[in-house]
């Protein structure tokens, strides 16, 4: 999972985060590391600053098909979006 | 003549004469009027003729068009009854009704014809398929003999030294002769044991050239040279009847290309060493001949069914095609396309699955309609496709032991989300249990309307934060399911400004610590929050600053008295409670 560290994580979160994930998710973060960049790449560039914290949370999520996962952000107005995400990362259940 | 005569005379001369300009002028306009008036006259009579003449065509006209118009109508009409002739004659309506009643007809006849010729082609393909299943059963069943008889042969050289493989045919008959079926008969026919000793021979050759590499011929050839062989060696295969003259084996019930059913045809042999074996072909890697020392046989068993099929060639044709096919090894339940059957039969449109959830198997496949069946059955929904590890890995026993983790701490399970959390987390028990020992009953009774998933995030984070992030971590749960949505007309960065003016002013807590107040869902605005810091700080000037700030929060959300009272108790010091319900 070093493949993070090129998206602001350090290494004492990425030990976290297998730390507090079980290993299938673990696994299939390190193994589909292409989806993941690319979904994260995605939030980061629709503006969202803590997608590390959305992903630290919900990292299952970043294993949607990236055109899927696209899409459940893209229903909303952006700026808003943005804005509600930052004051509760857990807001991406609901989408 | 009076000289006033002579003036006026003289007067009149002057304007009568030749000389007067207004003589000239006017006898000048009189001849342009003239000239003009001619002129006008002149057109005039052309015009006059012009009409004459078209008055004249007019006229001609008007006397022609009576006798046209007698001409003409019965010229229309007998021109439109010829034209309808015409069309009777060239459309004949009911002919045409006939023919083409016909051409149906016949089109129909056709059809019908086509159809027979279809269904008898049908019935022929049925017949084809029927032998073709009987021709796969021989197979299989000849396959799965030659198969249990080469497992026999390879326990027997197994426990058999070299020198011991020099049987004589005689010998090699009585040995397979002591074969018996479950039911303590004689497993091989007389008439079946020269075959089975071919079987052996092949098998004996193939396990001894893979174990001294020689193969039978050499040792026939040694034996022969050292006549060491009393009676007469293994023969060649030549001297065997050939297969394909053997009749193949009758069963009672076709074969299907499945493991449990082909395993309990495969007849159960003893050995004299009374070793029962129970051979499963469809475990069993293909048997490969040796290359070069052996012999050319007409069938070989690098792929059994060469030898059913065709008996004499290793070309296959389409049809072995196809039947190579159903062979076991072919089985692979693992391919996407079976995937998506499973999710159609489900009701599950295959285009909503990730690609991540697709690359698991059956199995998983299978468990996770299972767990969303499961989950809709106790009431719970969400969003299956958010989730493509978790809920395709964990079992329902591993839900329900989530779901009473969940009981356990009185924590209420809303959505699937929360179910995965569960299941995903390494320390769901580890961060309700901590919450309990931290915050006792009154945090299990608080917790109950929160979301797992939110106290397990909370807690997932005690490890990367500080001491006031761990305190904000349990508090805020239980405030968060105190307080219920947001205020309508609330606006968060206005609340996060408005708490970070405040925590400026106590210079107690961090920022991070305010924002994650903030982004629990507790929202104030900002004049609203300041109007009641100000009340609190009238209400209590010694307060703590933290008893301040959570006073602000409980004071400014939109909670009920009793839900304020609550806070409080769990919470605020009585004293600060106490002031500010004063």
């Amino acid at each position: 999972m070093t493949y993070l560290l090129d998206y602001d994580f350090n290494e004492e979160e990425i030990s976290e985060f297998k730390a507090i994930n079980n290993s299938f998710i673990v696994e299939k973060i390190e193994e589909y590391q292409d989806l993941i960049k690319k979904n994260m790449k995605f939030l980061k560039d629709l503006g969202v600053a803590n997608y590390k914290e959305i992903f630290k949370r919900h990292a299952e999520m970043f294993l949607m098909d990236d055109d899927a996962f696209a899409n459940v952000f893209d229903k909303y107005d952006r700026d808003d979006l943005v804005t509600k995400l930052k004051n509760n990362p857990d807001l991406v259940e609901q989408l | 003549m009076p000289k006033d005569m002579a003036g006026i005379s003289e007067t009149l001369n002057y304007l009568v004469g030749d000389n007067n300009p207004s003589i000239i002028r006017y006898e000048r306009l009189v001849a342009e009027i003239t000239n003009s008036l001619e002129e006008t006259t002149a057109v005039l009579r052309s015009a006059k003729e012009s009409l004459a003449q078209e008055e004249n065509r007019f006229n001609g006209i008007n006397n022609v068009l009576p006798q046209l118009k007698n001409d003409l109508e019965p010229l229309t009409l007998e021109k439109y009854q010829e034209f309808l002739n015409l069309i009777n004659s060239s459309y004949d309506f009911s002919q045409m009704s006939n023919e083409i009643s016909e051409d149906a007809e016949n089109i129909l006849s056709e059809s019908e014809s086509k159809i027979g010729s279809y269904k008898s082609k049908i019935d022929e393909m049925e017949v084809k398929i029927k032998e073709l299943t009987a021709d796969l059963k021989s197979a299989q069943e000849e396959l799965m003999f030659q198969r249990a008889l080469k497992e026999k042969l390879e326990t027997y050289m197994a426990s058999a030294k070299t020198d011991e493989l020099s049987l004589s045919k005689k010998e090699m008959l009585e040995f397979l002769r002591k074969f018996t079926d479950e039911n303590g008969e004689q497993l091989f026919a007389e008439d079946e044991l020269p075959l089975a000793a071919q079987m052996v021979m092949f098998s004996e050759n193939f396990d001894l050239n893979a174990r001294t590499g020689k193969t039978m011929s050499d040792v026939i050839k040694e034996a022969q040279a050292t006549n060491l062989d009393e009676a007469t060696p293994l023969e060649s295969i030549e001297e065997f009847e050939p297969l394909q003259n053997i009749e193949p084996f009758e069963f009672d019930r076709p074969i299907e290309p499945k493991e449990e059913i082909v395993e309990q045809k495969v007849p159960k042999l003893e050995l004299p060493s009374n070793i029962s074996i129970s051979y499963n072909p469809l475990k069993e890697e293909k048997v490969k001949m040796p290359i070069e020392e052996e012999p050319k046989e007409e069938y070989s068993l690098s792929n059994p069914y060469d030898l059913m099929l065709d008996g004499t060639t290793d070309e296959k044709t389409p049809e072995d095609e196809k039947i190579v096919d159903f062979a076991p090894e072919e089985y692979d339940l693992k391919t996407p396309s079976l995937n998506e059957e499973l999710y159609r039969e489900n009701g599950i449109d295959p285009k909503k699955v990730s690609k991540v959830a697709m690359s698991f198997g059956e199995e998983e496949t299978k468990r996770f309609i299972d767990n969303i069946k499961y989950l809709e059955s106790i009431g719970l929904k969400g969003d299956v496709y958010k989730y493509p590890v978790t809920l395709y890995t964990v079992t329902r026993r591993d839900i329900e032991e989530a779901l009473a983790l969940a009981n356990r701490y009185g924590i209420t399970v809303k959505d699937i989300g929360d179910i995965v959390k569960l299941c995903s987390s390494k320390n769901a028990n580890l961060a309700f249990s901590s919450a309990v020992e931290k915050y006792g009953p009154d945090y299990e009774t608080a917790a109950k309307n929160s979301s797992p998933c939110k106290i397990i995030n909370s807690f997932s984070n005690l490890k990367n934060n500080n001491a006031d992030l761990t305190e904000y971590i349990a508090d805020k749960s239980l405030l968060a399911s105190l307080t219920g949505p947001e205020p309508e007309g609330t606006s968060s960065p206005a609340a996060y400004i408005a708490m970070t003016g405040i925590l400026d002013k106590l210079e107690s807590f961090s920022d991070k610590t305010a924002y994650a107040y903030v982004i629990d869902g507790i929202y104030f605005d900002k004049s609203r929050v300041e109007t009641n810091l100000n009340k609190i700080l009238a209400a209590d000037p010694e307060a703590s600053n933290e008893d301040i700030l959570l006073a602000a929060l409980a004071y400014g959300s939109n909670l009920t008295s009793e839900q304020v009272k609550k806070v409080a108790e769990v919470i605020l010091p009585t004293r600060t409670f106490e002031r500010m319900a004063a």
